[in-house]
């Protein structure tokens, strides 16, 4: 095994915490970003569950109005742009240059710094919190004239974003570098994991949308203090027009939080399905024609702003048509593990719950999509659960999915199957707990972002605070698991999977601190 | 690990009981009280069972595929891995079963964006956090926020029935007559939303928004304001009273003679 | 290796497009005022001034009538009343028509500000033409003044049939200092 091949001078490194700050080891910044998503999804989950104690009842019991709406902005924030992207950036640190047989990552400083970026920006998001005025409130969408009246934490907002989505551009482009010059010989676009090539198109996205994100945030900056009108009427700006900038990124942002966790159950189902991938060059075509409509429908989150009608029917037309190449999808997992021969290990377990409930939060997505009844269901709970449908028991799943899937490999030892599965379940239990009833408040008329409501909502809100306190704690099992796994266990074979199929297999567990310094045959 | 499944189970089936106890009406989408309000229901309805089908069938050969083809029963795994014929179908499927909602929700969208023949005339302004209504034919004012007392939010005092969902001056409008809100907000977003009408549109500040209703039945129709708007969004109700012509005129002619019950004229 | 060079030819190529994105965010701000102007989306009538000729000349006046109708909005009802002197006009599409907004100034300082226009239906937006309106300009109105602001407009032509009513807003909104209008303390 290479694992033996040690290229020595590359190889000292110095240990302690200035090991990890002058990391430039795609594997250490993998674990780093890894373990900052770990972090932030507890503060975020804190956030949350301040939210869900507050709607526990009728009445105002814990917190200001004005705390509760910052805690839905930043919980949001947090939510996105600290535990999913992170998350996903550090998966694929770790997995891409192996699956791809390279070394390690094409721009290895860049990686560096693009880690070191994230805990300063979000030190100042979470700065704003203790800040005069209190922290952001307006909503993570930032609509202004709201966003505008935020106190002394705007500019540490705006800025905040800024470095986010710097960290963000600086590591999609290293993605898009390692795949396209990176893989090893033979490995050609189509016989690449599917893990890498939904991250091939999820790094393009980044590379899109981010700078028009980092621009519409820029424009709140000046208009707030230096005096420009460009979303305030009196100035002849349009406060609309920021909503359709926020959205252009927005929308594709939706599914740079999705599609990697495709290319993760893509990878996850054959191995305990002990069968190919089912449809494997449709699936990359349905990511990429995902991808392309991501930009063609932003404004289906706008439906109400009053657009003229043949704006509604379009995007109401090009919001379903996305439900073509994400059904194909499902599809095709489903026709994966058709005639198999499954095991359901943890990793398997995670995987096949994504798909249930990510369908679930597609369907009440195609619901959404129709114009006249979004104007029922818009800014409603109904909005909020489908989008943590397809967060939660989607984005979620997914990363810990992968989280198991990997961690023998990442570690060298197997983790306890027992407590995995107590994850799984209870967390399932829970999810369903939180956020199904949030599809009844909704239809029944309770908007989302309020801290108060009429009595009428007041049972389904009760059983999905329940549900958030139940899946907050199921999640120390997680935390728990894993440092029990990286302290020791059972020793892990090099493939750990019995169908598992890749290159990350071929290597030893944990792999060498250099991945593949002789590049590897591809068959 | 088995025990703990049946119990999770058991939680389960227990919820959805106590669910239905619930009734279906508290699940679901308000049906309303105009015409579009129904449609925009039974086009909710359509996709609802759209979904549902798409799901059995799905989940139904995900869930006979985890129970028989699974390795404790000695399977062997098939090595099939692609069909263009079964692709071919299942992109063409959905296509078609979009395009049949697509037209119905077209045709209600139609309708909901036409305006025409409106005899009654209303200016909603949203405010941080209250509504203006200005009826425009007539020079009739005023404010309308939430009465709800302090005491009952912060739970010194029973919540009674309406809690956040009732105002100083409601808002009155005849029954069977075409009626078109003009919406512009003084400040920040707002969106003006009432369930049972099928009616919600942002207000924007400099900007103003349309939508139109008639209403068919008399009653009292509550609604929120649906985007965020800052301390007090939740706390900023809407209440709309439908009526007989003859009482709605009555009250008019009432409103614009003299200052009553609360109602201020900030026209004169 | 080879493969260096590679890499930063492809991330300066990503660069690349990250910046042309960047430009692209503040590209979409006229890119979406001509496509309001063009197609009405927002309702934002256009601030400029139509030849009055195009429209005295005009002979093509239809008979079709239809409703114009005049609200406006100010922030502050005790400081400042600014209203139209009618609701609602019937008007024939081709033909200028005029008519006047009041404002009265209640407070003892000079209010300067300036209206800001919305067309309801949004379509309509792009055939209501402004020949003179006291939208174009700045208004200063002095201690306890009331000023008669005219309004010259037409409807043209060719408006689709549907729109039945047509309705002009104009929100008045003062003219703020902007280091009076937020300090770093968000105060206003």
């Amino acid at each position: 095994m290479s694992s033996v091949v040690k290229d020595t001078h590359h190889e000292e490194h110095p240990s302690g915490i200035m090991r990890w700050i002058t990391t430039t080891n795609h594997k250490d910044i993998g674990t780093l970003y890894l373990w900052f998503a770990m972090i932030m999804f507890f503060i975020g989950g804190l956030m949350a569950l301040v939210i869900r104690s507050e709607l526990f009842q009728p009445g105002l019991q814990f917190v200001d109005p004005q705390f509760f709406n910052s805690m839905t902005t930043m919980h949001a924030l947090v939510m996105i742009f600290g535990v999913v992207m992170p998350a996903f950036t550090g998966l694929a640190n770790w997995m891409i240059p192996i699956m791809i047989g390279g070394p390690d990552m094409a721009l290895p400083r860049m990686n560096n710094w693009s880690f070191w970026i994230m805990p300063f920006a979000f030190s100042m998001l979470l700065s704003t919190l203790w800040m005069d005025g209190g922290a952001p409130a307006g909503g993570w969408t930032l609509y202004p004239p709201l966003s505008l009246q935020t106190g002394d934490a705007f500019p540490f907002l705006i800025f905040a974003i800024h470095f986010m989505g710097l960290s963000s551009i600086m590591g999609a482009i290293n993605i898009v570098a390692t795949i396209l010059n990176m893989r090893a010989p033979g490995m050609t676009l189509m016989k690449m994991p599917l893990f890498v090539w939904t991250w091939l198109i999820t790094a393009f996205l980044l590379i899109a949308v981010m700078p028009v994100l980092a621009g519409g945030v820029t424009m709140l900056l000046t208009d707030k203090f230096f005096g420009t009108s460009f979303f305030n009427a009196a100035g002849g700006g349009d406060p609309v027009m920021f909503q359709h900038i926020f959205w252009f990124f927005g929308h594709p942002e939706v599914y740079i939080l999705i599609l990697p966790s495709f290319g993760v159950v893509s990878a996850i189902i054959p191995t305990f399905a002990r069968k190919p991938l089912f449809g494997y060059s449709s699936m990359v075509y349905a990511t990429a024609s995902i991808a392309f409509l991501s930009f063609i429908v932003w404004a289906h989150h706008m439906f109400t702003v009053g657009m003229p009608l043949a704006g509604e029917v379009f995007f109401m037309f090009a919001t379903m048509l996305i439900a073509v190449p994400t059904g194909v999808k499902v599809f095709n997992w489903v026709t994966t593990m058709w005639k198999g021969a499954m095991t359901f290990e943890t990793p398997m377990l995670f995987a096949i719950g994504f798909i249930i409930m990510f369908t679930i939060g597609g369907f009440s997505g195609l619901m959404l999509a129709i114009t006249p009844a979004d104007f029922q269901y818009h800014d409603t709970y109904f909005v909020v659960a489908h989008f943590h449908y397809v967060l939660v028991p989607g984005s979620i799943f997914a990363i810990m999915a992968a989280c198991y899937f990997w961690l023998p490999k990442w570690t060298g030892n197997m983790y306890s199957e027992t407590l995995g599965k107590a994850h799984f379940w209870l967390s399932t239990f829970f999810v369903n707990l939180t956020f199904f009833p949030m599809h009844f408040v909704g239809l029944a008329g309770m908007p989302r972002r309020i801290p108060d409501y009429s009595l009428q909502f007041a049972d389904y809100n009760m059983i999905a605070s329940i549900g958030a306190f139940g899946f907050g704690f199921a999640q120390l099992i997680f935390l728990y698991l894993i440092i029990k796994t990286i302290k020791g266990g059972v020793k892990a074979t090099d493939k750990v999977w019995e169908g598992a199929e890749g290159l990350e297999w071929t290597l030893s567990s944990p792999p060498p601190y250099h991945s593949f310094n002789t590049p590897p045959v591809i068959k | 690990m088995r025990y703990f499944n049946k119990f999770l189970i058991f939680v389960m089936v227990n919820f959805f009981a106590i669910s239905a106890h619930a009734g279906w009406l508290d699940l679901n989408m308000t049906q309303g009280v105009t015409d579009i309000s129904q449609e925009v229901f039974g086009l909710h309805m359509l996709i609802l069972w759209i979904c549902v089908v798409i799901g059995v069938i799905v989940f139904g050969a995900m869930f006979w595929s985890i129970l028989m083809h699974r390795k404790s029963k000695g399977v062997k795994p098939a090595t099939f891995h692609e069909s263009t014929s079964l692709e071919f179908l299942w992109t063409i499927v959905p296509f078609v079963i979009l395009i049949g909602m697509a037209v119905p929700a077209t045709k209600t969208l139609i309708k909901m964006y036409d305006h025409s023949d409106s005899e009654i005339h209303i200016k909603i302004t949203g405010y941080q956090w209250l509504w203006q209504y200005e009826y425009l034919n007539s020079d009739v004012a005023f404010y309308s926020k939430l009465s709800t007392p302090y005491n009952e939010i912060y739970n010194k005092e029973k919540k009674n029935i309406n809690y956040l969902q009732e105002v100083d001056n409601e808002l009155i409008v005849p029954i069977n007559k075409k009626i078109r809100f003009l919406l512009t907000s003084n400040d920040v977003l707002h969106a003006w939303w009432v369930p049972d009408l099928a009616l919600k549109k942002d207000a924007i500040p400099g900007f103003i928004n349309e939508m139109s209703v008639v209403i068919n039945e008399p009653g009292i129709y509550r609604g929120r304001c649906a985007e965020l708007c800052g301390r007090h969004h939740g706390f900023m109700p809407i209440v709309i009273k439908a009526v007989e012509e003859k009482e709605y005129n009555e009250w008019l002619a009432n409103a614009s003679d003299k200052k009553t019950s609360g109602i201020a004229k900030i026209n004169k | 290796m080879n493969y260096k060079s590679l890499n930063i030819k492809t991330t300066k190529k990503l660069i690349f497009v990250c910046f042309t994105m960047f430009l692209f965010s503040f590209a979409l701000i006229p890119l979406y005022n001509i496509i309001c102007d063009v197609t009405g989306l927002n309702g934002n009538t256009s601030n400029l001034k139509e030849k009055i000729e195009s429209y005295s000349e005009n002979k093509n006046i239809s008979s079709e009538k239809l409703n114009i109708q005049f609200i406006s909005h100010q922030s502050n009802d005790k400081k400042l009343s600014f209203k139209p002197s009618e609701f609602e006009m019937s008007i024939s599409p081709g033909k200028v028509y005029s008519t006047l907004y009041i404002a009265t100034n209640k407070t003892g300082e000079t209010i300067i500000g300036q209206a800001v226009p919305s067309v309801s239906p949004n379509e309509a937006s792009k055939y209501l033409k402004k020949i003179e309106c006291f939208c174009f300009e700045e208004q200063t109105f002095k201690p306890g003044e009331i000023v008669k602001l005219p309004l010259y407009f037409a409807i043209d032509e060719k408006l689709p049939n549907r729109i039945k009513t047509v309705t002009l807003s104009y929100s008045f909104f003062e003219k703020i200092n902007v280091s009076k209008k937020t300090n770093f303390k968000g105060e206003k």
